[in-house]
């Protein structure tokens, strides 16, 4: 046993309506009642000869049906009414029923009453007066019938053979937001443009406002007269409804549109919608709760990297954020500003982890540079004096990087930190500079002792060097000391 | 404050008028003070204005010429990690390869967190220009930074202080060393250069020093300090008197040898 689950039942029965429009536009479900009689009508008058005729379209149908796993029972004629009796009482699973055109009176007067779209109550009391088929309903006088059930029964007959006209009110079909402007005479000022596409804005704002729903993705096509197109297409970060907004994200990238010999007509659809409440308007009391109610709601900002994202280009506007790696290139990383941030810290190496978030892991303030090099950059040490006293515990009396040569006045370190050994080595596919430069930086690298530098005129510098010589000679680094970073 | 209570009453109208002209920022309006009385006192305001535009330019030294100023930048982001409460910086950045090499961390550790920092790349110093003033009008943004390399002209940094004062917003064009001073619509102009820091108890570095100069400054006068940034509380402190700051640069035997003579290099 099933238990009944009503709401289950209309959206599948929604479904199924939408699934029904490749046969006709015109279709209305028939909502559940205490009978279960639950069903959907499809007005076909102009369509069957689409699919071969009403017989063929009814093959369709079924086939169609019973591969997506339903049991059908379907019933045609001239009147809701009448497909409606066929279908129940006339048709079994598999076999449709189709009654010939006019034919109604013939096909169907051998159908019990149950076939008649009536109340339990009217039914049982015809029941008891021995009424059992239409054609017992039928030749009766209708005066008696009306004054006895009242109109029910004679237009329930009527409506079966098509002596009183019952529309059918079709359910409505989604239309996507798209807003299209044409234009009489071909435009081609860019403020004409720029004109229309507010008002295609306002229209299709205006429509989503009703429906809740923001946009996220909207794209704007100019066809001009010559059968040539131009999209542009722009997105949000969160969903958004004010017009003026969704203009200045097109405004710049209209500049450099080409009307050619003119533009026939403007269309804008919205790709993406998410659902979007109601916006409350701000209260503002006074320049303080201002700013308090600004900061708090962070939906300027998301507007402003809506718009720099839309000049500057896609991933251009980013954060900064923390990944998990011991490794100084390696733990930061960059995400688009407009992703929600939902880790704090980007996913990592398992171990890498484990050690970020041990003691030995948490950093002292100031030990990091605030530039680092992309890529560490080797630096010639001068050479060491015997006989000069040595100068506060430097490691080094000074380095020559990028043409200049920097002696170094004091040094704290160092500070080793150890590549992740735990990954294997880079294949040996690679070339051979590849390796190198692998073998310095990448993971499974060599270990590094940093210091920190300070030079005699107070630059302060991040150096590293190998202890262990990984890289061969010929592999084009003399050097084992390398700068990283650049403090303040 | 200057004292203004023996000024005949028009000089000072015509003060504030013009102060209107210039559109710098009345007295009651924000100020961010540095907590250090001698350089809150020399400027005019009490403290760094907001919602205009500052300059801050490196030392003209060898990383200035390779288009670094880590002091600088240092400078500037220990400043703005404390507007942060107020909104949300972005940092612009033009294709300039020296500026794109900021390392989050280190920021992290000023004060300004992932949370509180936006960086737009930007192709070109026009879309970076573009970029920071749409920054500057956007009540959640609270500070906005434009790294270039070269001077920018007038016209630019005039509406670059235009869209400060109408978005309430602090604006800071932070450039590497430059020689030359030039004529500049900013409120204030900052030199930021390293410092040899004093030698400490304890074997190792020091705390970070800076020379700090104001360059420029719009009612006020310039001036210069030597100022010492504490890591762990973010703050700057002026760097003790001189008889504790470290010997004179007069050139090490070491240094004297290795610039002048030969090397004799050592195995």
């Amino acid at each position: 046993m099933i238990e009944a689950d009503p709401i289950a039942d209309q959206v599948c029965l929604d479904a199924m309506l939408t699934w029904a429009r490749r046969y006709t536009p015109w279709l209305a479900v028939e909502g559940l009642d205490e009978r279960g009689g639950a069903g959907l009508w499809l007005d076909i008058t102009g369509c069957s000869h689409l699919f071969g005729g009403e017989q063929a379209l009814l093959e369709d149908f079924e086939a169609r049906l019973r591969r997506l796993g339903f049991a059908s029972r379907l019933g045609l004629a001239d009147t809701p009414g009448a497909a409606w009796a066929a279908a129940r009482s006339l048709a079994s699973s598999g076999a449709s029923a189709r009654v010939p055109e006019g034919e109604q009176r013939t096909h169907l007067a051998a159908l019990p009453t149950t076939a008649l779209r009536l109340s339990t109550r009217t039914l049982e009391t015809l029941n008891r007066l021995g009424v059992r088929t239409l054609s017992d309903l039928l030749v009766l006088p209708r005066a008696p019938l009306t004054r006895r059930f009242g109109r029910e029964v004679c237009l329930r007959l009527d409506q079966l053979l098509g002596r009183v006209d019952e529309p059918l009110s079709p359910e409505m079909e989604r239309l996507p937001y798209v807003a299209r402007i044409n234009f009489a005479e071909p435009i081609g000022r860019t403020e004409d443009v720029e004109a229309a596409l507010h008002d295609l804005l306002d229209s299709l704002c205006v429509r989503l406002e009703k429906d809740r729903r923001g946009i996220r993705r909207l794209v704007f096509e100019v066809f001009r007269v010559d059968n040539t197109a131009e999209r542009i297409a722009v997105g949000t970060g969160q969903a958004v409804r004010r017009p003026e907004h969704l203009f200045r994200l097109f405004r710049d990238k209209l500049d450099g549109l080409d009307a050619g010999f003119g533009i026939e007509f403007l269309m804008l659809t919205v790709t993406v919608t998410d659902p979007m409440e109601s916006e409350q308007g701000r209260i503002r009391t006074g320049a303080e709760s201002e700013t308090a109610v600004a900061s708090k709601s962070g939906r300027d900002l998301a507007l402003l990297i809506d718009r720099l994202e839309a000049r500057l280009g896609s991933g251009r506007i980013v954060r900064p954020q923390r990944r998990a790696s011991h490794i100084p290139e390696r733990a930061v990383g960059f995400v688009r500003a407009l992703d929600r941030l939902n880790q704090t810290v980007l996913p990592g190496d398992a171990r890498e982890v484990a050690l970020l978030h041990s003691d030995i892991g948490r950093l002292r303030p100031g030990v990091r540079p605030i530039h680092l090099l992309p890529k560490p950059e080797p630096v010639d040490p001068l050479p060491v004096c015997s006989d000069a006293p040595p100068v506060r515990m430097v490691p080094l009396p000074g380095f020559s990087w990028r043409r200049q040569t920097y002696p170094l006045a004091a040094a704290e370190g160092p500070e080793r930190i150890a590549g992740a050994w735990w990954r294997g080595a880079l294949p040996s596919d690679r070339s051979r500079e590849e390796q190198s430069y692998f073998t310095l930086c990448e993971d499974g690298g060599a270990v590094r002792e940093y210091w920190r530098v300070e030079s005699e005129s107070g630059a302060r510098f991040w150096l590293f060097y190998l202890p262990f010589p990984v890289m061969r000679k010929e592999a084009g680094h003399q050097s084992r000391w390398f700068l990283h970073g650049l403090f303040a | 404050m200057h004292d203004v209570s023996h000024r005949p009453p028009k000089l000072d109208a015509l003060r504030a008028h013009i102060q209107a002209i210039e559109g710098l920022p009345r007295e009651t309006e924000a100020v961010l003070p540095f907590g250090l009385a001698d350089i809150d006192q020399v400027l005019p305001w009490g403290g760094l204005p907001l919602a205009c535009l500052h300059h801050v330019v490196g030392a003209d030294d060898a990383l200035g010429a390779r288009g670094f100023a880590p002091s600088a930048v240092t400078f500037v982001a220990a400043l703005t990690a404390r507007l942060k409460e107020r909104g949300t910086v972005l940092w612009c950045l033009p294709r300039y390869k020296a500026a794109d090499t900021l390392y989050g961390p280190a920021l992290d550790m000023l004060g300004l967190g992932e949370e509180a920092l936006v960086i737009a790349r930007a192709k070109d110093e026009t879309e970076a220009l573009w970029a920071m003033e749409e920054g500057l009008c956007c009540p959640d943004v609270s500070a906005v930074i434009g790294s270039f390399a070269a001077p920018l002209n007038l016209t630019a940094e005039r509406r670059l202080q235009l869209a400060a004062e109408r978005g309430g917003t602090t604006g800071f064009l932070l450039q590497p060393g430059l020689a030359a001073a030039s004529a500049s619509a900013a409120v204030t102009r900052w030199r930021v250069g390293a410092a040899p820091s004093a030698v400490p108890l304890w074997p190792g570095l020091g705390k970070t020093r800076w020379t700090l100069t104001l360059d420029r400054c719009r009612q006020g006068t310039p001036h210069s300090w030597i100022v010492e940034w504490c890591d762990e509380t973010c703050t700057f402190r002026l760097a003790a008197p001189l008889c504790d700051r470290s010997l004179d640069p007069s050139p090490s035997p070491i240094t004297a040898q290795q610039r002048t003579g030969p090397l004799r290099a050592v195995a």
